[in-house]
């Protein structure tokens, strides 16, 4: 097909104006973040390409926060402990059993019906340590449970970036805030 | 967590990871590489297509191809190995240019407007240096060991050229069966409007990677 000197530049032409709209209105807005039409905040694609992967740095509004326990349990008894943390928020964790215990680290997202819980490391095991952020805001923590024949004691240890926690015995929880202000001082507001 | 859109492409962070942990020639890696790059970058495919769009005789794919990998290879070797430091926003927005350029020529654009056009062997010549550029900066992106330097690059090279032919081999295939359509003429125009469009968006995307970041 042969086109006429007219008929090609306005061809270019369109052809320009296509491409401009689809930079403009879908691309730049989702992978530079840069929004001139206001269509990347209204189809929701702005920030697309803000890389959301583990940071080595997450910076707290809060100081950190250790808190210790132990627990007693008989053949068959279980506990939980948890703590309530932020998006992003971390716990670096210790904790062992003089025998082998059942252990669940899992999270409930804040709002979710109960029971919703999602689970990161199981097993069974005398000890266990690590770091753990928190994927989403809500209560983190473990459960354990006694499935052998002897009473056994676990002790745990973390420090991380919580005000309050529970301890569930027997489906009640014992909550515990830490309020004493010295340890809490608001870093920014 | 979103892997980002593969336009301007870059070699993926895990392979990149690899290749630096490497030291001294590795000639498979480094093919498979050049081939992967290749095959999955947008830019290189669709200049290509736009190259052999018109090219019906054997002869004359093989000799536009040929002017296009001497092209390419001369500036990825010689780019590599005297470390020349292009940008990488601005070797890509070329490209992405090559695609207007060719799809612009492929419409008898050239001869239309300006009365006058640049021998298409020539231009492919040229635009083969500018994808080797582009080639170069990629590779350069990853610290690269200097043990083994020259094989690694001629490997990568060599993967290029495999990856590039699989990627022929495909578009003539298809080229082929298009121009026995009884629209073809029709069709063969808005195709390369299409990848005129194509390449307008691939330099906006390139400069607008060079000004915001």
């Amino acid at each position: 097909m042969k086109l006429t000197a007219s008929a090609l530049m306005s061809r270019t032409a369109a052809s320009l104006t296509v491409a401009l709209a689809i930079l403009f209105v879908f691309i730049t807005p989702a992978e530079f973040d840069f929004d001139p039409l206001g269509t990347g905040t209204l189809l929701g694609i702005k920030g697309l390409s803000t890389v959301t992967e583990v940071r080595s740095v997450n910076i707290s509004d809060i100081t950190h926060t250790s808190h210790a326990s132990t627990f007693h349990l008989t053949p068959f008894e279980s506990i939980e402990v948890k703590y309530r943390l932020i998006k992003g928020g971390g716990l670096v964790f210790s904790w062992h059993s003089n025998a082998e215990v059942l252990y669940d680290l899992h999270a409930e997202p804040k709002g979710a019906t109960k029971g919703i819980a999602e689970s990161f490391d199981q097993g069974r095991m005398l000890g266990r340590a690590g770091t753990y952020i928190a994927d989403f805001d809500g209560m983190h923590g473990w459960f354990f449970e006694n499935r052998g024949g002897e009473n056994l004691t676990v002790t745990i240890r973390v420090s991380g970036f919580f005000r309050e926690g529970a301890v569930y015995r027997g489906g009640y929880p014992d909550r515990f805030v830490i309020s004493d202000p010295e340890l809490t001082p608001k870093l920014t507001e | 967590m979103l892997a980002p859109l593969v336009l301007g492409h870059n070699i993926s962070s895990s392979n990149t990871s690899f290749i630096e942990g490497l030291d001294g020639p590795a000639v498979f890696p480094f093919m498979y590489l050049g081939a992967k790059h290749m095959v999955t970058g947008i830019d290189h495919l669709l200049y290509l297509v736009g190259v052999v769009f018109f090219l019906a005789r054997v002869k004359d794919i093989v000799l536009f191809v040929s002017l296009f990998t001497l092209g390419h290879s001369l500036t990825l070797i010689a780019g590599v190995a005297f470390a020349v430091e292009a940008n990488t926003w601005l070797v890509d927005a070329i490209i992405g240019l090559s695609i207007v350029y060719k799809a612009f020529e492929n419409l008898g654009g050239f001869d239309a407007v300006f009365g006058a056009s640049i021998n298409p062997a020539v231009a492919v010549f040229g635009f083969g240096l500018a994808h080797g550029l582009g080639l170069a900066t990629k590779l350069q992106a990853m610290t690269l060991s200097t043990e083994g330097l020259i094989t690694n690059l001629i490997s990568f090279n060599v993967g290029v050229e495999l990856g590039q032919f699989v990627a022929l081999v495909i578009a003539v295939l298809v080229l082929f069966r298009l121009r026995s359509r009884p629209n073809y003429e029709f069709e063969a125009t808005q195709a390369n409007t299409l990848l005129m469009t194509a390449g307008f968006i691939l330099v906006g995307y390139q400069l607008t990677g060079f000004f915001t970041t």
